[in-house]
C-alpha cells in the first residue's frame, strides 16, 4: 500500500454515511438487477469485525450501490486524493456484473477485461454473472462459460462468483449476492481499521514531538470513528471520539501547550451548539491548523451525543452533558476576559435547555431500569436548576434581583455563584431612560407580621458594584487603589468562590469577590452611596442598566433576550424552570430538591398573588421540613405561608402556622416574636374568627399523669386526676375551659370519656397541675386520650401524651421517634374497679350476751379496699332492745385475734398490713392530708367516740382499717311476752323464768333500762309450770329448746347502716342478729328420799355463757306446801360447796332436801285463793343466785358494763322460778290392751279390740284430779257407793280406723283394790299395712296416776281387703 | 487557613438530632442555615448512595460549588453529615469513625431516647476536639 501523503484539510460531510459497493457494470446490465439488490437494503443479518475482531452482528447494514462511472467515485481513486481523509469513504466492495454466451468470446474479450479490473486495485471484488438464457442451449453454454469464470477466479479460499439467472425461477441467488458483499465489505474494513489504526499509533507516539499537530490526529482518528459509524459499529465509533476528546485535553492541559485562540467570539456563539455539530465546518479547524477550543469541543459532544442517540442511550447523553456543561462552563470561566460579556451565563442556559430537550425528546422511559429513569430525570432536574441559577445570576445582574425570592435555596446558590468578571465592564447605553427605570426600582419592602421572622439573606448585588467599577475602562489608578483597601477588609470573609482558584488570575488575588461584610441591609441604596461617596463610580442603578443593554444586545437566543427585556418575562421563564426542576426531581424520587423548588415556585406565585398556589405548595415544604425536624429552615418558609393563609382568610391554616412557629426550637424566633405571635392568636380567637377552628398542638402542649400506680377509684365514685400539662406557650396563657378525654382500654364501645378541668387555667409557660374532675366512670382502665383547652372561638388539641420521664422532666415536647413511639404502652391512669362489696361489717360477739345487763356489742367495720373517710355509722335497734342513742361508743382496730374468731384472718393481716404500708409509704389516695391522722393514732388505746342521735362518725385513721365499734345495747328479757302459751299439755313448756336483778345498783347510763326490764319482770308463768313437776314426778326435768320463735331464745336485731364513699353517697346496711341469753338454763329433779316425806331436790344448773361464772351464794326460796328440812334459809345442803366456780358450758347442781309442809300449803291455797299477785307469786319457788361473770366483752364474754371504775365486788343476781309439786308415788289405775283376737286384721272387717282397766289402789282416783280439771269441761262423774265412774274416751285415727260403740263414756270401777273391768269396742281398719291401734284414756285421772305397763301393740297388722271372687271368674274366663 | 465545615448527625428519621460548625471560618449568621439547607438536600443522595455500598463510610456523596458533603451511615441508619471544603478524606474518615463511637456511648446512656436530641455539652466539646484534631 502507497504511503498516504500529508493529510490535507478534509471537507467534512456531515450528512450520514453509507458503504458504498462499487458496481463495474461490464456488460450493462447492471439496471437488470439493480432493483432487486436494491430491495435487500439495509442488509440484515452483516456481521462484521469491531476494533477489537469480534464479530459482531450489525443490524441494519446500509450501502450504496455506485456506479464505477460515477462522479463520486471518480474523485476517490487512489493518487487525486489522501487515502487518509478519504479512504474510509472509498468503495468496500467491487461488484463486477458481467454475462457471456459464447465461450470463444468470454476467452477472448471478456476474461482479459476482467483481469484487469480485478488487478487494477487493491479492494475486494467479486462477479456476479448473469445469465439471459433462456432456451436449453444458451443455458448449457452460459453454464459452460460460468464455470470457467470460476474457474479462472475463484480459488479454494474464497468464492468470488456467483451465477445470476434473470431468467430463472431461483432467487436464494440473492442472498448470497448479499453474503458476499457483506464479505467483502468485511474484508475491506478490517484492512482498513488496520491501516487506520497504525496511522493512529504512529501520530500517537508523535505526540510529544514539537511538531506535532493534533489536526493530523484528528482527521485520522475522526475518518476511523466515520468509518465505524458507517460500519454501523456506532460503540466502536464513540470509543474513538472518547479517546479523542481524552488526546484533546490532554493536549490543551499540557503545560507547554501553545495557547491558540479560544474561539467564542463569533456571533450566535453565545448559544450553545453542544448538540449541533454543523454550525461551524470543522474543517475550518484544520484549515487554520489550529483548533478552537470552543468550538471543537462542542463538537466532539455533538458527535457524541448524535452516536448515543443513535444507540438509543439518551440518559448517557444527559449524564455526559450535564458533565460536559459544568466543565465547559469552568473553560468559560478562564476565558471570561475574553470573551463576551456574560457568554458562560448564557452559554449555560442555552445549552441546559438544549440538552434537556433533546434529551427527553428521546427518552423513553419504558425500555430502561427504573434506577436510569431516577438518574435520568435526576439529571434533568439537575440541569434545569442549573439553567435557573445562572438565569437567577443574569436577573440579579439587570436589576430583576427583587423579583427573585431570598430564599436558602437562591442564597445558597448565589451566594456561591461569581460575578461575571469582563475585562471591560460595559458602558452605560446612551438611553438615560434604561437608568431612571432601574432608579424607580423600590428595594423589597420588609414583610410584616410573621415575615420578619424571615431571615434576609445575601443576594445584594453589592459586590457587584465593585466589581464593575473596578473593570471599567475608565478607571483611574487612585480608585483602584480605594477598591483594594476596601476588599482586603473582607478577604478573610471570603469562601473560596469556584474556580477562581485555578483561574489564571490577572487581578491581585485582594480582588476577589466577597460576601457582603454588613449583612442583609447593605444593598439598600443608601447604604450603597454611602459606600461609594468616596469616588464618582457607576451607581448601582447605572451597573445594572449597562448590564441589561449589553445583554440585549448581544444575546442570541430569542427565549433567553425575551426572558431578560422584562420583569414578566424573566419571572415566567424562572417559573418555566423552576417548575420543571422541581417536576423532575420528584420524578427521580429526590423530594427534598423538589420541594425546595416547589417552594421557589411558590415565591413566584405568591408574588404574583396567586396566593392559593403559593399557600399548596408552602404546605408543602413546610411539611418535609416539619416532619424531618429541620427548624432552622422551616423558620425560612413558614412564616410566608402564614401570610399567605392570613391573606386568604384561612384562619384555620394561619393559627396552626402560628402555632408551628412557636413549637419550634426557641433559637431561631426572638421571644418578643413569639409572645406577638401568642398575642396574634388569642386576639383572632377572641374574635375575628368567623367560625370555631379546632388546633392540633401537640407540639406545644404536651401532658402527662402524674407519676406512680394509676388512680384507682371504685365505681360510681368521682374523682379527681392530676395532669401535668407543659405549656410551650411563651406566656400565660388563659383557657377558657380545659378538658381531657378519657380512653377506656380493651373495650370497643364508646370508649371516651370527657372530663373537665376544676377551673378555667392558665397555662404558664412549662409544667403546669391541672386538676380534672371525674364524675363517675364505669368500671375499667383508663388511659389519657386528647387534651382540648378552649379559647374563645379556638379549640386547641393535643395528643402528645408524655410517658418517658426523661421527657418530662426536661419539661418539654417529647421526642417522637420511633423507637420507642410505635410499641410505647399506653400507661392507665385511671382504674375504675368493678362494683363489689367495698365494706363489711360483722358482729364481733354474736351470742352470749346477758339478757337484762347493759352489754358491749362490737361492730367490726371493715374497709374492703376502700377508704371510709368521713364514713357515719348508723345504728338502731330491733324490738326489746334498749340502745341508748346518745352515748360513749369505742373505737379501736380490730385485733387478729378477734377476727379469727369472727372471720378468715388473713383478710384482717393484710388489711393490718396495708395499713401499715400507708403509714409508711405515704398515701397511694389522690390526697395526702389525712397522713396526719393516721400517725396520731394508738393501735393500744381504745377511742372514745361520741355518738349523737344513734350515729357515729368514724375518725380518719379507721378509714382503711377493720375496726370495731364497741356500742352498749341492754335486752330485755321476753319470756313475759310467751308466758300465756301452753295450754296444751303435749307441748313441751319454756324454760323457767329468769329474772335478773343486778345486785348492784345499775350505773346512771342504764337506769332508763333497768326500769323497762323490772315492768316485764314480775309477770311470772304459772300456767305451765305443772307440767314441770309432772316431769319432775319421772325424774326427768329437763328444758326442751324450741326454735320456732327466734324471740324465746333471745334472738334480738340491731341494724346498722353506714353512709360512706365520697359525700356519703354509698349505703351499706345491714341487719345483725344478737342472741341473749341468761347465764343458766335450770332443771329440776325430785327424788323421795323414803317413806318420811322428805324429798332431794336437785336443781341441775346448765352454764349458758363462754365464760367462767362463779356462783357466789344460792338461796331457794319455796312455794307454799314445801320447806326446807333443816330451816336454814333455804341454802343448798353441802354449804360448803358454795363459791362455785362453774367453767364455760359446764354443768353443776345444787341440792336442797325438802319435805312437804301441809300449813304452808294451805296458807298458799288461800293466798292463792285471794288472787293477789303476792300470793301468785308465792305459788312457784324461787332459785336466787349471786354470781359473777368473769371475761370481757373484747374475748365474747362480758360483764355489764359498768362506770369505768370497775368493781369486782358487785354481783349479779340470778333468779329463776318454777313450780314444785308433791310428786306421785303411787298409781291408781291400770290400763291394759288385751291381745288382738284374730291373728290378722282385714280391710273392712270387723275387729274387737279389749282393754281392762283395773284398779291398784282404793280409793277415789278421780277426785285427785279434780283441781286440776275444773277448767275441763268434763261430765261430772257420778260415783256410787263402792264403785266410781271413770270417764273414758277412745282415741283413734280416723282415717285408720272406724269405730262402732260408745267412743266415750264411763265405766263404773269398784273402789276395791284390784277390781276390774274390760272394755270392749268394735273397730273397722280402713287401711291395710301398720297402723296405730286405737287407744283407750282416762280423762279425769292423771297421766301420771295411770300404770301402762304394759303397754298395748304399738301397732297392728292389716291385711288388704279379700280379693273378689267375681274378679277372679272373670279373669279365669 | 480558615475552613468552613458544618456537621450535623441526622436520625433515622430524617431529623437533626445534632448540629455544630466546626469550622475554622468566623461564623456567619446565615451561612448556618445555608449549610443546613445544603446537608438536608444532600439527604436524597444518600438515600441514593447508602444502598450501592457495603461501607459505612459513604465518602463524598454531594457537593455544592466548593462545599462537599461527605457522610457516614451507621447502623441503625443514623447519618453524620459533614459538610467540609477541605478534601482530606483521611481525617474525614478517622474524624467520622470517633464521632460514631462518641454516638454509641451517647446511645448507651439509658437516659437518653434514640432519636431525640444531643445536648450533652461534653458529647458537644469532644466533637469539636475531634474536628480541631482531624479536619
Amino acid at each position: 500500500m502507497a504511503t498516504p501523503p500529508l493529510p490535507q484539510p478534509a471537507v467534512a460531510k456531515k450528512s450520514p454515511e453509507r458503504l458504498i459497493v462499487a458496481i463495474e457494470d461490464v456488460n450493462d446490465l447492471w439496471e437488470s438487477i439493480r432493483g432487486n439488490l436494491e430491495a435487500r437494503v439495509p442488509f440484515k443479518k452483516a456481521s462484521l469485525n469491531n476494533k477489537a475482531r469480534n464479530l459482531v452482528l450489525v443490524d441494519k447494514l446500509v450501502v450504496e450501490f455506485v456506479q464505477t462511472t460515477d462522479a463520486r467515485l471518480r474523485r476517490g481513486l487512489p493518487g487525486e486524493q489522501s487515502l487518509l481523509s478519504y479512504g474510509f469513504r472509498r468503495p468496500y466492495a467491487w461488484l463486477i456484473v458481467v454475462t457471456c454466451d459464447d465461450l470463444d468470446e468470454y476467452k477472448n474479450l471478456l476474461k482479459p477485461r476482467l483481469k484487469t479490473i480485478v488487478q487494477a486495485e487493491d479492494h475486494e471484488w467479486f462477479i456476479v454473472f448473469v445469465s439471459k438464457a433462456t432456451t436449453d442451449s444458451a443455458v448449457k453454454i452460459s453454464k459452460r462459460v460460468y464455470s470457467r469464470i470460476e474457474g479462472d477466479f475463484s480459488s479454494k479460499k474464497r468464492e468470488r462468483c456467483c451465477k445470476v439467472d434473470l431468467h430463472g425461477p431461483d432467487t436464494s441467488v440473492w442472498e448470497e449476492i448479499e453474503l458476499k458483499i457483506v464479505e467483502c465489505i468485511r474484508y475491506s474494513l478490517d484492512r482498513r481499521v488496520q491501516y487506520y489504526e497504525e496511522e493512529v499509533r504512529k501520530l500517537s507516539e508523535n505526540r510529544f514531538m514539537p511538531a506535532w499537530n493534533f489536526c493530523n490526529f484528528f482527521t485520522v482518528k475522526e475518518s476511523l470513528a466515520f468509518m465505524f459509524e458507517m460500519a454501523n459499529l456506532r460503540e466502536d465509533a464513540l470509543r474513538e471520539y472518547d479517546e479523542l476528546e481524552q488526546i484533546y485535553s490532554e493536549t490543551v492541559n499540557a503545560p507547554h501547550a501553545n495557547t491558540s485562540a479560544f474561539g467564542g467570539l463569533d456571533a450566535g456563539d453565545d448559544c450553545a451548539a453542544l448538540l449541533d455539530g454543523t454550525r461551524k465546518p470543522v474543517s475550518q479547524f484544520a484549515a487554520d491548523g489550529t483548533v478552537r477550543e470552543f468550538d471543537f469541543r462542542q463538537y466532539l459532544f455533538s458527535r457524541q451525543a448524535s452516536l448515543l442517540f443513535n444507540l438509543l442511550r439518551p440518559a448517557e447523553v444527559s449524564g455526559r452533558g450535564h458533565s460536559f456543561i459544568i466543565l465547559f462552563a469552568k473553560i468559560l470561566t478562564q476565558h471570561e476576559k475574553d470573551l463576551p460579556f456574560c457568554m458562560r451565563e448564557i452559554w449555560v442556559i442555552t445549552a441546559c435547555l438544549a440538552l434537556v430537550k433533546a434529551t427527553s425528546r428521546r427518552f423513553s422511559a419504558a425500555i430502561v431500569t427504573p434506577d436510569t429513569v431516577k438518574d435520568f430525570y435526576r439529571l434533568q432536574g439537575d440541569l434545569y436548576s442549573y439553567a435557573r441559577t445562572k438565569l437567577m445570576r443574569l436577573a440579579d445582574l439587570i436589576g430583576y434581583g427583587h423579583n427573585i425570592e431570598t430564599s436558602p435555596c437562591n442564597s445558597a446558590a448565589l451566594s456561591m455563584l461569581p460575578w461575571p468578571r469582563p475585562a471591560v465592564w460595559p458602558a452605560l447605553p446612551p438611553d438615560i431612560s434604561r437608568v431612571q427605570a432601574k432608579e424607580q426600582i423600590s428595594p423589597p419592602k420588609l414583610s410584616e407580621g410573621l415575615g420578619r421572622l424571615r431571615k434576609q439573606l445575601s443576594l445584594s448585588p453589592t459586590v457587584l458594584l465593585r466589581e464593575a467599577n473596578r473593570r471599567r475602562a475608565s478607571l483611574s489608578v487612585g480608585n483602584l487603589a480605594e477598591m483594594l483597601d476596601l476588599s482586603r477588609l473582607s478577604l478573610k470573609e471570603s469562601p473560596a468562590a469556584d474556580a477562581a482558584d485555578s483561574a489564571p488570575a490577572p487581578l491581585p488575588p485582594s480582588t476577589l469577590p466577597d460576601e457582603p461584610i454588613s449583612g442583609a441591609h447593605s444593598s439598600s441604596p443608601e447604604v450603597l452611596q454611602k459606600q461609594n461617596s468616596i469616588e464618582p463610580p457607576m451607581k448601582l442603578p447605572e451597573v445594572q442598566a449597562a448590564a441589561e443593554h449589553a445583554l440585549l444586545t448581544s444575546i442570541s437566543d430569542e427565549t433567553l433576550r425575551m426572558a431578560l427585556s422584562s420583569v414578566e418575562g424573566f419571572e415566567d421563564f424562572f417559573l418555566e424552570l423552576t417548575r420543571a426542576a422541581a417536576d423532575n426531581f420528584h420524578r427521580s424520587w429526590r423530594k427534598r430538591h423538589g420541594v425546595v423548588l416547589d417552594g421557589e415556585v411558590a415565591a413566584v406565585h405568591y408574588r404574583r398573588g396567586a396566593l392559593d398556589a403559593a399557600a399548596k405548595l408552602y404546605e408543602k415544604v413546610c411539611a418535609l421540613y416539619g416532619s424531618e425536624g429541620w427548624h432552622a429552615l422551616l423558620v425560612q418558609v413558614l412564616p410566608r405561608l402564614s401570610e399567605c393563609q392570613k391573606k386568604l382568610s384561612d384562619w384555620a391554616g394561619y393559627l396552626s402556622s402560628c402555632i408551628k412557629l412557636l413549637s419550634l426550637d426557641p433559637g431561631p424566633i426572638s421571644n418578643e416574636d413569639r409572645s406577638s405571635i401568642q398575642a396574634e392568636i388569642v386576639k383572632l380567637a377572641h374574635g375575628g374568627l368567623p367560625v370555631p377552628v379546632s388546633l392540633d398542638v401537640s407540639t406545644l402542649i404536651t401532658f402527662a399523669a402524674r407519676g406512680g400506680p394509676p388512680l384507682e377509684l371504685c365505681e360510681g365514685d368521682p374523682g379527681t386526676l392530676m395532669v401535668t400539662v407543659w405549656s410551650g406557650f411563651p406566656d400565660d396563657i388563659i383557657m377558657d375551659s380545659l378538658s381531657l378525654t378519657l380512653v377506656t382500654t380493651f373495650t370497643a364501645d364508646e370508649g371516651t370519656k370527657v372530663v373537665k378541668s376544676v377551673d378555667a387555667p392558665v397555662l404558664q409557660p412549662g409544667k403546669n397541675r391541672v386538676l380534672m374532675t371525674l364524675p363517675p366512670q364505669k368500671p375499667g382502665s383508663y388511659v389519657l386520650g386528647v387534651l382540648t383547652g378552649h379559647i374563645g372561638q379556638v379549640k386547641l388539641r393535643s395528643h402528645t401524651y408524655c410517658t418517658t420521664s426523661a421527657a418530662s422532666s426536661k419539661g418539654g415536647p417529647p421526642d417522637s421517634d420511633d423507637y420507642l413511639s410505635n410499641e410505647k404502652p399506653l400507661r392507665t391512669v385511671l382504674e375504675v374497679a368493678k362494683p363489689r362489696a367495698l365494706v363489711e361489717i360483722k358482729p364481733a360477739i354474736t351470742k352470749g350476751l346477758l339478757f337484762g345487763e347493759p352489754q358491749w356489742v362490737g361492730l367490726i367495720v371493715r374497709p374492703l379496699n376502700y377508704s371510709l373517710e368521713g364514713a357515719r355509722v348508723h345504728i338502731s335497734t330491733g324490738p326489746n332492745l334498749q340502745f341508748l342513742s346518745d352515748q360513749t361508743a369505742l373505737l379501736e382496730v380490730s385485733k387478729p385475734l378477734l377476727a379469727e374468731a369472727n372471720a378468715p384472718s388473713s383478710t384482717d393481716i393484710d388489711g393490718m398490713k396495708t395499713f401499715h404500708n400507708m403509714l409508711e409509704n405515704g398515701d397511694s389516695l389522690n390526697t395526702d392530708d389525712n397522713v396526719n391522722g393516721i400517725l396520731d393514732y394508738d393501735t393500744d388505746m381504745p377511742q372514745h367516740l361520741l355518738m349523737k342521735d344513734g350515729s357515729v362518725e368514724l375518725p380518719d385513721w379507721a378509714r382503711m382499717v377493720a375496726s370495731v365499734l364497741w356500742v352498749q345495747v341492754k335486752a330485755d328479757s321476753d319470756d313475759t311476752l310467751c308466758s300465756h302459751f301452753s295450754g296444751d299439755p303435749h307441748l313441751s313448756s319454756p324454760p323457767p323464768s329468769p329474772k335478773k336483778v343486778p345486785l348492784m345498783s345499775p350505773d346512771s347510763q342504764i337506769k332508763g333500762l333497768t326500769t323497762a326490764s323490772s315492768a316485764n319482770g314480775p309477770h311470772a308463768t304459772a300456767d305451765s309450770l305443772h307440767e314441770s313437776l309432772q316431769h319432775g314426778t319421772t325424774g326427768q326435768g329437763h328444758v326442751l329448746p324450741n326454735g320456732s320463735l327466734v324471740s324465746r331464745f333471745g334472738m334480738k336485731t340491731l341494724k346498722v347502716k353506714m353512709e360512706f364513699g365520697v359525700s356519703r353517697s354509698r349505703l351499706y346496711e345491714r341487719t345483725i342478729a344478737l342472741q341473749f341469753t341468761h347465764p343458766f338454763r335450770i332443771s329440776t329433779r325430785i327424788v323421795s328420799r323414803g317413806n318420811d316425806g322428805r324429798f332431794l331436790l336437785q336443781i341441775t344448773l346448765n352454764s349458758q355463757l363462754a365464760a367462767a361464772v362463779t356462783i357466789q351464794s344460792a338461796n331457794l326460796l319455796l312455794q307454799p306446801g314445801f320447806a326446807h328440812v333443816n330451816n336454814h334459809e333455804g341454802h343448798p345442803t353441802p354449804a360448803w360447796l358454795l363459791p362455785l366456780s362453774v367453767s364455760a358450758s359446764s354443768e353443776c347442781a345444787l341440792l336442797f332436801a325438802i319435805r312437804s309442809d301441809p300449813v304452808t300449803a294451805k296458807d298458799g291455797d288461800s293466798d292463792h285463793r285471794s288472787g293477789s299477785g303476792a300470793g301468785h307469786q308465792r305459788q312457784v319457788s324461787c332459785l336466787n343466785i349471786h354470781y359473777k361473770v368473769s371475761g370481757n366483752h373484747e374475748a365474747g364474754v362480758q360483764a355489764p358494763v359498768t362506770d369505768s371504775v370497775a368493781n369486782s365486788e358487785s354481783y349479779l343476781k340470778f333468779s329463776s322460778s318454777f313450780h314444785l309439786k308433791m310428786p306421785v308415788l303411787e298409781q291408781l289405775v291400770a290400763v291394759g290392751m288385751l291381745p288382738v283376737p284374730s291373728q290378722c286384721p282385714r280391710v273392712g272387717q270387723q275387729v274387737v279390740f279389749q282393754w281392762r282397766v283395773e284398779r291398784l289402789k282404793e280409793g277415789w282416783a278421780a277426785s285427785q284430779q279434780q283441781e286440776s280439771t275444773e277448767k275441763t269441761f268434763l261430765p261430772r262423774a257420778h260415783s256410787d257407793q263402792g264403785s266410781e265412774d271413770l270417764y273414758y274416751e277412745l282415741k283413734a285415727n280416723e282415717e285408720y280406723w272406724m269405730i262402732a260403740g260408745r267412743r266415750k263414756g264411763f265405766i263404773s270401777l269398784p273402789q276395791s283394790v284390784g277390781s276390774r273391768i274390760v272394755l270392749s269396742m268394735a273397730c273397722v281398719p280402713l287401711v291395710a299395712g301398720h297402723v296405730h291401734p286405737p287407744a283407750l284414756r282416762l280423762v279425769n285421772i292423771g297421766r301420771a296416776h295411770v300404770s301402762r305397763s304394759p303397754a298395748g301393740p304399738h301397732l297392728v297388722c292389716i291385711l288388704p281387703p279379700a280379693p273378689c271372687s267375681a274378679l277372679c271368674i272373670r279373669k279365669i274366663i | 487557613m480558615s475552613s468552613t465545615a458544618c456537621f450535623v448527625i441526622v436520625s433515622r428519621n430524617d431529623s437533626p438530632i445534632y448540629e455544630s460548625e466546626v469550622g475554622t471560618a468566623p461564623k456567619k449568621d446565615e451561612a448556618a442555615h445555608l449549610h443546613q439547607f445544603i446537608l438536608h438536600a444532600s439527604l436524597d443522595i444518600v438515600q441514593d448512595v447508602v444502598w450501592n455500598t457495603n461501607n459505612m463510610f459513604l465518602k463524598l456523596v454531594d457537593k455544592f460549588n466548593d462545599l462537599l458533603v461527605s457522610v457516614y451511615v451507621t447502623a441503625g441508619h443514623t447519618r453524620l453529615m459533614l459538610l467540609h471544603d477541605s478534601r482530606n478524606e483521611d481525617g474525614i474518615k478517622n474524624f467520622f469513625q470517633e464521632v460514631h463511637e462518641l454516638y454509641i456511648k451517647m446511645l448507651l446512656n439509658p437516659l437518653y431516647v434514640p432519636g431525640s436530641r444531643i445536648t450533652s455539652p461534653f458529647f458537644d466539646t469532644r466533637v469539636r476536639a475531634l474536628a480541631r484534631k482531624y479536619l
